[in-house]
């Protein structure tokens, strides 16, 4: 059961890549409308795949690499379909599929699926806000790198960037940021205190714990980048590409090369 | 008065952070508080750049507590110098919005559909000389500085809080006690190693008898600390050994002992039992060869043990309860020991509140800043303008579409 939600998912999100892509190349209306629909089909599928694993594993489906990976995926999606309907874009959607799908593939192929025992130290009540926040924050850094990139797109095809258009891109980027922002900080704060109940200390300069931090900064570094007038549009596009390699590195990076107390995640 | 300018302002606050992140970054590469030794062996000739520089210990170097002490400077002084302006533009916003002169044009009807649109997202109204002022979130102005703030106070009490922290980790055998130096007593009932369920777990019973005689018996498990008599415990570790009768039938000696690392209990030189460690389980496959399993919560424990006797030696397992007789000496095997580890931590109780505080203050700034930004739309006859601290490229957006000849 499963298994057929899991991969289910990941075909219905390519079939919504194929005709994502199709609608922009062949500019027809209809493609569009339907890259749209099979997207929400994906994410149902999606989401009920991360409710079943949830219910057989008795618990919030969020305690591995596997599951997080998961989460995070879908949390791309969810942001998608929130920038769809509530900016009424869809270009988001040429960056944003492929990056649910790439992640959620990620999850699927490379990292292990078994459902395991939950570890003592996973325990406590700070769990789902620490991974849940985690979950949110860095779906909103990897729409932003998908507008910074579609900014730098539009800017290599000779976009005027002071059209209102692109000033929304800037914003709409600069918006997703700062909600991720504001969630890394919901991550890093609930895991202080989280830390100081379980391991004495909450703060310890565990690798993940300094590339929480890292990643933080470099995203305060943007927020206060952006108030310079010669620092908006293509710089801050630059950023937020950039800066998603960090996250991605805090995310899966540091598990693999810098071993700490958060090795499990 | 350069100086000043230059300590207070944003330019070098983000260098002091792109700082800070290069010393985050050689610490999370270079593994900190190691010997000497392991940097020799890892780094080679390297090494001696790694320990000239404080790389092995980065966060607790002189250069790095300079960063965040000058992060800290910035942070005081660029909210010193911005509270007065923060202040001033939050008590005149309305009346420097009711003096913005340009603005778009728009017809009358069009007008009303505006400031419906804006009472119905209870946008506060102020009716000055022949303008409307519709103002929203004026405490977002404070935003940014009650973040600047929150930051400064969790440096300071979060460092205050990691340096004045006194921990110290006991380990204590199910069934003993320890007395800390204050005269506390802590005692360990019990230890499991898994919970109600059967799941794995680390919990202590444990009793505390404060110094003022008061007495408190709780059950303490990772993430569920006790705090109580000044102190915080914590079920931080634990530890299996062995453990074993020794009886001499002889002379009826008797004697108990735990075992917590390989060793050979000799009966004559070349004579005795080898301890090679205890197991948590096993498992016995159809033709009843026994595996040892590395994990698990001891509730079949086995010994593995080897016995010599000359030049003669037999390698084997062995549970609790048998008994080993070797040059007629006889080993009983008991149950294996359980000690938890505790850490007991010392810490102010209101310095942890003020901590926690900040953080919540940060949030809340954090939410003022991005969520809550003040935003005023001035209305005059036949004419709007959008103002704020903040782009307001969301809110321009709605009203384009509001006022869009589509919409008409």
């Amino acid at each position: 059961m499963m298994n057929v939600l899991l991969f289910g998912s990941l075909a219905v999100y390519f079939v919504a890549i194929v005709l994502q892509f199709s609608s922009s190349i062949f500019k027809k209306e209809k493609l569009k409308s339907a890259a749209w629909w099979v997207l929400i089909v994906a994410f149902a599928f999606h989401t009920a795949f991360i409710v079943v694993r949830g219910i057989v594993a008795k618990r919030l489906p969020l305690s591995n690499q596997f599951e997080f990976a998961t989460a995070f995926a879908w949390g791309v999606s969810l942001l998608y379909i929130f920038v769809h309907l509530r900016f009424k874009i869809d270009w988001i959607g040429n960056f944003a599929i492929p990056a649910a799908f790439l992640l959620f593939s990620y999850a699927a192929l490379v990292t292990p699926r078994e459902i395991t025992e939950m570890m003592p130290a996973l325990r406590s009540a700070w769990f789902g806000l620490h991974i849940g926040a985690a979950v949110f924050s860095y779906a909103s850094f990897a729409i932003s790198a998908c507008m910074g990139i579609r900014y730098l797109w539009q800017c290599k095809k000779g976009a005027d960037e002071t059209s209102a258009a692109m000033k929304q891109i800037d914003y709409l980027s600069y918006r997703m940021i700062a909600f991720g922002f504001l969630m890394l900080t919901v991550v890093i704060l609930s895991g202080c205190v989280w830390a100081e109940q379980a391991w004495s200390t909450f703060w310890s300069w565990d690798p993940k714990e300094t590339w929480a931090l890292i990643t933080w900064i470099m995203y305060a570094i943007y927020l206060h980048q952006r108030l310079r007038k010669k620092w908006q549009g293509k710089r801050m596009a630059w950023f937020a590409v950039i800066a998603i390699i960090c996250v991605l590195f805090t995310f899966a990076g540091v598990n693999l090369l810098l071993p700490g107390l958060h090795s499990y995640a | 008065m350069k100086i000043l300018k230059f300590l207070r302002s944003m330019t070098f606050g983000v260098i002091l952070l792109a700082l800070i992140v290069a010393c985050s970054l050689v610490g999370s590469i270079v593994l900190q508080g190691m010997e000497t030794a392991y940097y020799q062996e890892q780094y080679g000739s390297g090494s001696g750049v790694i320990l000239a520089l404080g790389f092995d210990h980065i966060f607790s170097t002189l250069y790095f507590v300079i960063l965040l002490a000058l992060l800290g400077l910035n942070l005081i002084l660029c909210s010193l110098s911005r509270f007065r302006a923060t202040m001033k533009a939050a008590k005149n916003s309305v009346e420097r919005a009711g003096r913005i002169e340009s603005g778009t044009e728009i017809s009358g009807k069009k007008t009303d559909r505006l400031e419906e649109f804006l009472k119905d997202r209870h946008f506060k109204q102020t009716k000055l000389d022949g303008v409307t002022v519709y103002s929203k979130n004026r405490l977002g102005h404070y935003g940014s500085f009650v973040t600047h703030l929150s930051i400064l106070l969790v440096m300071i009490f979060a460092g205050a809080a990691l340096y004045s922290a006194v921990t110290e980790d006991y380990t204590i055998v199910s069934g003993e006690s320890v007395t800390l130096e204050d005269g506390t007593k802590i005692r360990i009932n019990e230890f499991h190693l898994a919970d109600e369920t059967g799941r794995l777990d680390y919990i202590s019973d444990i009793t505390i008898t404060a110094k003022d005689g008061s007495e408190k018996s709780d059950t303490i498990s990772v993430n569920y600390p006790l705090s109580f008599g000044g102190h915080k415990y914590y079920q931080q570790s634990y530890s299996v050994q062995g453990s074993m009768t020794i009886r001499n039938p002889e002379n009826g000696a008797m004697d108990d002992i735990t075992l917590d690392e390989t060793c050979f209990l000799s009966v004559t030189d070349d004579v005795g039992i080898m301890y090679v460690g205890c197991y948590p389980a096993y498992e016995t496959d159809e033709e009843g060869k026994v595996s040892l399993l590395e994990s698990g919560t001891y509730e079949k424990p086995i010994y593995q043990i080897a016995i010599q006797d000359g030049e003669d030696m037999k390698s084997g397992v062995i549970t609790p309860g048998e008994t080993l007789e070797c040059g007629g000496i006889y080993f009983t095997f008991n149950e294996p020991v359980k000690s938890a580890g505790i850490r007991v931590k010392t810490i102010s109780g209101v310095l942890m509140g003020l901590l926690y505080l900040a953080f919540g203050l940060m949030i809340a700034g954090l939410w003022l800043c991005f969520f809550h930004a003040p935003v005023y739309v001035t209305v005059r006859p036949g004419k709007y303008a959008v103002s704020g601290p903040k782009s307001n490229v969301g809110l321009q957006t709605q009203i384009d579409l509001l006022l869009s000849d589509k919409e008409e």
